[in-house]
């Protein structure tokens, strides 16, 4: 009985230690059949991987047929973050068959450094020597200016091992670092990678002066050309000329214990009619405002202040010289000056650039290139670089100052392939992500102002005038940005108005949602929008009506390709009784051009 | 107040509807329409961008409390007879009309008898566009 238990006991023993190994065969065979072809039922992302995990997994295994496979991807994926994992795999497989390739890596000026020194560790494993021909060659490509600071970054989220990548590496672009073939482009930014020319990650532009306890901010200049038009035909002896130019500007900063702000604008409307005949009329109007606000919280509660200026200039000359009693000459001139003050609850911050990081840092999870969560500071560093390149007519340095930031910051592994380099574009370039508000700001103020209006007509409000003001707003960016829900409410009533002024009030609330699409690669597909507004009003003049309007608008905007789209609106609107009903709908169909020249 | 504007709102719910025209002035004959948060207060009130079109205009116009909506006394300068007006113009007319009442107050856009019975050859806008 005893010979019959150690008996059994042995086949178990002998069974446990079988299992694993034949397992282990047939998973080296299912391994490599992974890497080499994707299986029909996987899309590609996960495909991807699974195969960096076979990958391991081979390094792993100790199997003889690990090592041709590892080889094959050390030499070929110079995109993947699979070729370093492979280069690493083959120092701990221990198959000196692995040596000649190594060295061959090693020593490749158009390999990123942390490749090169990969190679040498694991050939360092094999008991074997670098390449030779290391000198002159491989080092060469730091010498002509190697620039940014070193920082061993690369701890994969997947990857057992450190990678160790050198964020400073290939900045420097040597001439002679330029690689031997497009699909080898794997340089830094620097040197000779896929994004090659670009300024290194010290040579990023000049970063806007920021608050460290900032939570957001914001400068934007916006000149609007608007339109302008000048013509003049012989035949008919004719000037034409009408110009409506406008340019404002506007900066706000917003810190935990205080928020301000100002902006200021003009606008100004020109034209000269000459038609066929005696008539002719030209004018000019100019409008400057300035405005200022500033907020000093307690937790959520803030105090408001705000002042605001604003004068509007009038000429007029319409002249007829067969009709005198049809001739205008006017020139009139207003001014406000006011301020408020009161009361409120909460902000409301635009954070479409903090979008901007979201959208980037899936982007990389999505392509498997996101080494660790892009912090705050990495957040903050990014927006500020984004902010500070707003000028350039192109997207390039924008793009190479941010696979720079992230690469130093060993959060995108490995140099990107053209496939999310152009995902990374992608989001650098949607026009989706500004103004996107978050957030719930209310406030009541009281405020006082003098306005400057002509005696002719007698203007409904002059002079002092009191009033209180009340507004809302509110914004949420839900579904991973997606999709915005947003809104706001004012209302306003006069004070003290004198008895020859009225007291005039109004109120209303707007509701708005969007949703935003993206097609595979990051490319923004269209939006849908709903929208409705609520207002009610009363002038207070004699045989005044209290209005109300409700309006609403549905909105389809669907990019087709790059050349073609449409949008379909519905607007309603109805105001005391009477009913407007609108549709649009803009469509164009075509392909860019497909051309060929020899 | 509070009925009228119930009675209001239900008219406008039938309205809306059937797809037509109604009025709920209660025997008005001139709808003023209602306006937006900008019309009064000076500069620390503010409106949105009025829509470069001859309704996006027209529709500034009633916002501002400058002219009605409609009325049922011929000849009144109200929305649709803005927009006919605005319309029959070159497009270098329009073009300038359209941009001076985008970029005026609603204090510069009233004139003598606003909304109810401006007359246009006082708006100055109109004017400058020669109309």
């Amino acid at each position: 009985m005893r010979a019959t238990g150690v008996l059994g006991a042995a086949l178990v023993a002998v069974a446990l230690g079988a299992s694993p190994a034949h397992a282990q065969a047939s998973d080296v065979a299912a391994q490599i059949k992974l890497i080499d072809a994707q299986p029909a039922d996987m899309d590609k992302s996960t495909w991807k991987d699974k195969r960096r995990d076979a990958a391991r997994k081979l390094a792993q295994s100790k199997d003889k047929r690990a090592a041709a496979v590892l080889i094959k991807l050390a030499e070929t994926e110079t995109f993947d973050i699979i070729g370093e994992i492979a280069i690493e795999g083959l120092g701990n497989l221990g198959d000196g068959a692995a040596v000649p390739a190594l060295q061959k890596i090693s020593v490749d000026p158009a390999r990123d450094k942390s490749q090169r020194d990969l190679a040498k560790k694991a050939l360092a494993k094999l008991g074997a020597e670098s390449g030779s021909s290391a000198k002159g060659t491989g080092a060469a490509g730091g010498t002509a200016g190697t620039t940014g600071t070193t920082g061993t970054t690369g701890t994969t989220g997947t990857t057992a091992g450190t990678t160790g990548n050198d964020a400073s590496t290939n900045n420097g672009g040597g001439a002679d670092s330029k690689p031997a073939h497009p699909g080898g482009a794997t340089g830094d930014l620097g040197g000779a990678g896929l994004l090659g020319g670009g300024p290194s990650s010290s040579d990023l532009p000049a970063l806007p002066a920021v608050a460290d306890d900032a939570l957001a901010a914001y400068e934007r200049v916006t000149f609007a050309g608007g339109t302008a038009n000048f013509g003049y035909d012989s035949a008919r002896k004719r000037v034409d000329f009408d110009a409506d130019v406008a340019g404002l500007y506007q900066k706000r900063v917003e810190r935990e214990a205080m928020a301000w702000g100002w902006d200021a604008g003009a606008h100004v409307v020109a034209g000269y009619i000459n038609p066929d005949g005696a008539g002719l009329s030209r004018g000019l109007q100019l409008d400057v405002t300035a405005n200022a606000e500033a907020r000093f919280y307690t937790g959520s509660l803030y105090g408001i202040g705000r002042a605001v200026g604003a004068t509007q200039f009038n000429y007029v000359s319409d002249v007829d010289a067969n009709n005198p009693g049809n001739t205008l000459k006017d020139t009139r001139f207003t001014g406000d000056l006011q301020v408020a003050l009161g009361g409120g609850y909460g902000r409301v911050l635009d954070i479409g650039a903090a979008i901007r990081v979201r959208r980037l840092a899936r982007t990389l999870d999505a392509s498997r290139a996101l080494g660790k969560p892009i912090d705050g500071a990495i957040s903050r560093r990014l927006q500020l670089t984004w902010w500070a390149l707003r000028g350039e007519r192109s997207t390039y340095r924008a793009l190479v100052a941010t696979v720079a930031i992230l690469r130093e910051a060993g959060i995108l592994l490995g140099e990107p392939d053209a496939g999310l380099s152009y995902e990374i574009l992608n989001v650098l370039r949607d026009s989706q992500l500004y103004l996107r508000p978050s957030g719930v700001d209310a406030n009541l103020t009281v405020s006082e102002g003098y306005l400057q209006r002509p005696d002719q007509p007698a203007a409904n409000e002059s002079g002092h005038v009191e009033q209180i003001l009340a507004s809302a707003s509110y914004g949420a960016q839900l579904d991973d940005d997606k999709l915005e829900l947003s809104g706001g409410g004012y209302a306003r009533l006069r004070l003290f108005a004198p008895d020859n002024q009225p007291a005039p009030w109004a109120a209303g609330a707007s509701a708005r949602v969007r949703r935003f699409a993206y097609g595979d690669h990051g490319d923004p597909l269209g939006a849908i929008d709903l929208s409705g507004n609520v207002q009610i009003s009363n002038d207070d003049l004699m045989g005044s009506q209290i209005g109300q309007r409700v309006s609403g608008q549905l909105g389809f905007t669907w990019w087709l390709n790059a050349a073609s789209g449409f949008r379909v609106a519905a607007n309603a609107g109805e105001d005391r009784g009477a009913l407007f009903i609108g549709a649009q709908l803009e469509a164009t169909y075509g392909l860019l051009d497909g051309t060929f020249a020899r | 107040m509070l009925a009228v504007m119930k009675r209001c709102i239900a008219i406008v719910m039938v309205a809306m509807g059937l797809g037509e025209l109604a009025a709920c002035g209660a025997g008005d004959d001139t709808t003023e329409g209602t306006r937006a948060e900008c019309a009064q207060g000076g500069a620390l009130t503010d409106c949105p961008d009025a829509e470069r079109t001859a309704q996006g205009a027209c529709w500034r116009l009633v916002d501002c409390g400058a002219i009605s909506v409609k009325s049922d006394v011929d000849n009144r300068f109200t929305w649709p007879r803005c927009v006919d007006t605005i319309e029959r113009q070159t497009e270098d007319r329009q073009r300038l009309v359209i941009s001076c009442i985008a970029a005026s107050t609603c204090d510069e856009l009233r004139v003598e008898g606003s909304p109810r019975n401006p007359d246009p050859n006082n708006m100055r806008c109109l004017r400058l566009g020669g109309l």
